[in-house]
């Protein structure tokens, strides 16, 4: 079972995204900051880091700086989510986006990693 | 900034609070949902963002951020580049549920930190207060955030449903206190904003009317409470300004006092808009810029009009000597509609403004007991702004009485009266001057006719005088004894009345 990390703080978005993401099959870890999601990414390794850019503490743009610093986390794939202007990269997804859209990404992303 | 002041940049708010709000504050934001406390957040936020100054938008229990920012995004302030970059949206909601109130002021201490932001938007402070164990806990939430803020010299904006669902600590604890509400008059929603508490500075009190429009909130303080403040010159009055119209120029000892406000009454179709029109064109031949102001008559109904009696109304607008602002007179709101036309006269320089139907302003929705008080500083405005004002007011077709307008005859300096007489089968029309604040006058009445030139004034009163006796004989003779102080149809009346 491929494992997902989603960093995400708004609590009820992350909520329905793990429970989305279960019913199709993946276990999710969820973190509610980037601090809590590189903690995590190095303790528990994910198959994929799904993160927000726009977060407490420390965004998703240093946490993903992390994650590639780190040798555990390196090759993890990312896909980051935002609201925000920075969406010109393969790996970012608009929000708010389309359920078969994320579910595809995700796909992608793990097959090739 | 202004002084020591964090301007909103909201257009009227911050007059509405003298100036903005006092940096390292902690203001409270209340209104139910829907009422825009959302909207003004965010433009406050985008507003600093435009002036170089970082906003964190907080959230506790409200939409989610991509949804919010799409909403945000139809509005002329937002900047897509700020989000993410001066704009930082973030959620607080899990440190409030996973570490409680502490867990939460942690967030938000090391937030500002990280951030160096001048707003902190939190909203849906509510949820913090339903999660404390106490009201102390609550008051001590805010003590420690206040101190947070007042050491990083950032102010802060909690939102929170209506005042009255809130515990009293929240209030106590801010330094200000402002409510949005919504509500019905007639069939339309008026939104209100008012300023309930403002520590350390004054502040323009009571509801003002705020719109949201495409560029976001635009606030209109009370048209009462902000304008004919200033005193008019002492010279200001001493130019005379023509109509354009022969005898009646004369009547007048030249013209009608610079920076006044003149009342047309007329019954309809007496030749109200006429003479405005020739005051407007008057004014234009001496290169003074003009503004008609109407609500009934289309522009191009207007400007036929104007043509069918020689005045280029048409060129003139184009030229832009003469302005033409229609405003169809439904559900206006007063504030506006007077912030809208004093912005129109400042931009155009307007030294003649012709108001064509006061029942277009008193029919605005202004809460009834204000129409006359919001009148009055408005056309004080104008005069302290050296405007002179002609405003027409309907009268009924035949009879006119002493009294036609209400308590805005307050503000009316001089008054000119235009009626319809029935001589035998024919209606004739005189002309007459009631008063003229500070100056002589012929008070007399005047026969004048509507021809090709416009509005022309028969040089003697003879012609009104034989009128009168014509009419006067046959009222007396067919119903009652003619007053003998007067020979005005109302007199007549009174004394069939008798």
């Amino acid at each position: 079972m491929m494992t997902i990390l989603v960093v995400e703080d708004e609590s009820d978005f992350a909520e329905s995204l793990e429970l989305l993401l279960t019913r199709h099959g993946y276990r999710v870890i969820v973190a509610y900051d980037g601090r809590a999601g590189f903690e995590k990414a190095v303790a528990e390794s994910p198959d994929l880091v799904l993160t927000d850019l726009m977060m407490p503490i420390m965004d998703g743009q240093e946490l993903i700086e992390r994650l590639r610093a780190h040798p555990a986390t390196r090759r993890i794939p990312v896909i980051a989510m935002s609201a925000s202007h920075q969406v010109d990269r393969a790996d970012m997804l608009r929000k708010p986006f389309e359920i078969g859209e994320l579910l595809a990404r995700l796909r992608r992303a793990l097959r090739d990693r | 900034m202004h002084g020591a002041r964090l301007e909103t940049g909201i257009a009227g708010l911050d007059r509405i609070l003298d100036g903005g709000l006092l940096p390292g504050g902690l203001y409270l934001l209340a209104g139910c949902p829907g009422s825009g406390k959302t909207v003004l957040s965010n433009q406050v936020c985008f507003e600093l963002a435009r002036r170089g100054a970082h906003s964190l938008y907080l959230t506790l229990l409200t939409e989610s951020h991509a949804r919010m920012v799409q909403n945000t995004s139809s509005f002329a302030f937002f900047d897509r580049a700020a989000v993410g970059a001066s704009i930082v949206y973030a959620s607080a909601h899990p440190a409030l549920r996973d570490r409680g109130l502490d867990g939460l002021r942690l967030l938000i201490d090391a937030e500002i930190q990280r951030l160096r932001p001048t707003l902190v938007v939190i909203d849906g402070i509510t949820a913090v207060s339903e999660a404390a164990a106490s009201n102390a806990e609550f008051r001590h939430f805010l003590g420690k955030l206040r101190a947070t803020l007042e050491l990083h010299g950032a102010t802060a904006l909690l939102c929170m449903p209506a005042p009255e669902h809130d515990q009293e600590a929240t209030q106590t604890m801010a330094d200000g206190v402002l409510v949005l509400v919504e509500r019905t008059v007639g069939r339309r929603s008026v939104r209100e904003l008012s300023v309930a508490k403002f520590r350390g500075s004054t502040h323009l009190g009571g509801p003002h009317v705020f719109e949201i429009g495409r560029d976001g909130i635009r606030a209109y303080p009370r048209a009462e409470a902000i304008l004919g403040r200033g005193l008019v010159g002492a010279d200001a009055s001493q130019r005379r300004m023509r109509f354009g119209v022969a005898r009646l120029d004369e009547m007048l000892c030249g013209g009608l006092p610079s920076a006044s406000s003149t009342a047309i009454v007329g019954a309809p179709g007496s030749g109200k808009t006429l003479l405005g029109l020739h005051f407007l064109a008057a004014g234009a031949a001496r290169r003074e810029n003009g503004l008609y102001l109407g609500f009934y008559e289309m522009p191009e109904r207007l400007l036929g009009q104007a043509e069918r009696i020689g005045i280029p109304l048409r060129r003139l607008r184009e030229q832009g000597r003469v302005g033409v602002r229609w405003i169809p007179p439904y559900e206006n709101l007063l504030d506006p509609l007077v912030a809208t036309v004093l912005e129109e006269v400042e931009r155009r320089r307007v030294r003649r403004l012709f108001i064509d139907g006061l029942e277009g302003l008193t029919m605005s929705i202004a809460f009834g007991a204000r129409v006359p008080a919001a009148i009055n500083a408005f056309a004080n405005e104008l005069r302290v702004r050296g405007v002179t004002t002609l405003l027409s007011i309907e009268s009924p077709i035949l009879h006119f009485d002493a009294a036609p307008f209400g308590p805005e005859s307050a503000f009316v300096e001089n008054l000119i009266l235009l009626r319809y007489v029935r001589r035998r089968a024919q209606l004739e029309r005189l002309l007459s001057i009631v008063k003229v604040r500070g100056s002589d006058f012929d008070s007399s009445a005047h026969e004048f006719r509507i021809g090709p030139a416009g509005i022309e004034v028969e040089r003697s009163s003879d012609s009104a005088e034989a009128i009168l006796a014509d009419m006067a004989a046959a009222t007396s003779t067919t119903i009652s004894p003619m007053d003998p102080a007067d020979g005005s149809p109302a007199a007549a009346r009174r004394g069939a009345r008798r």
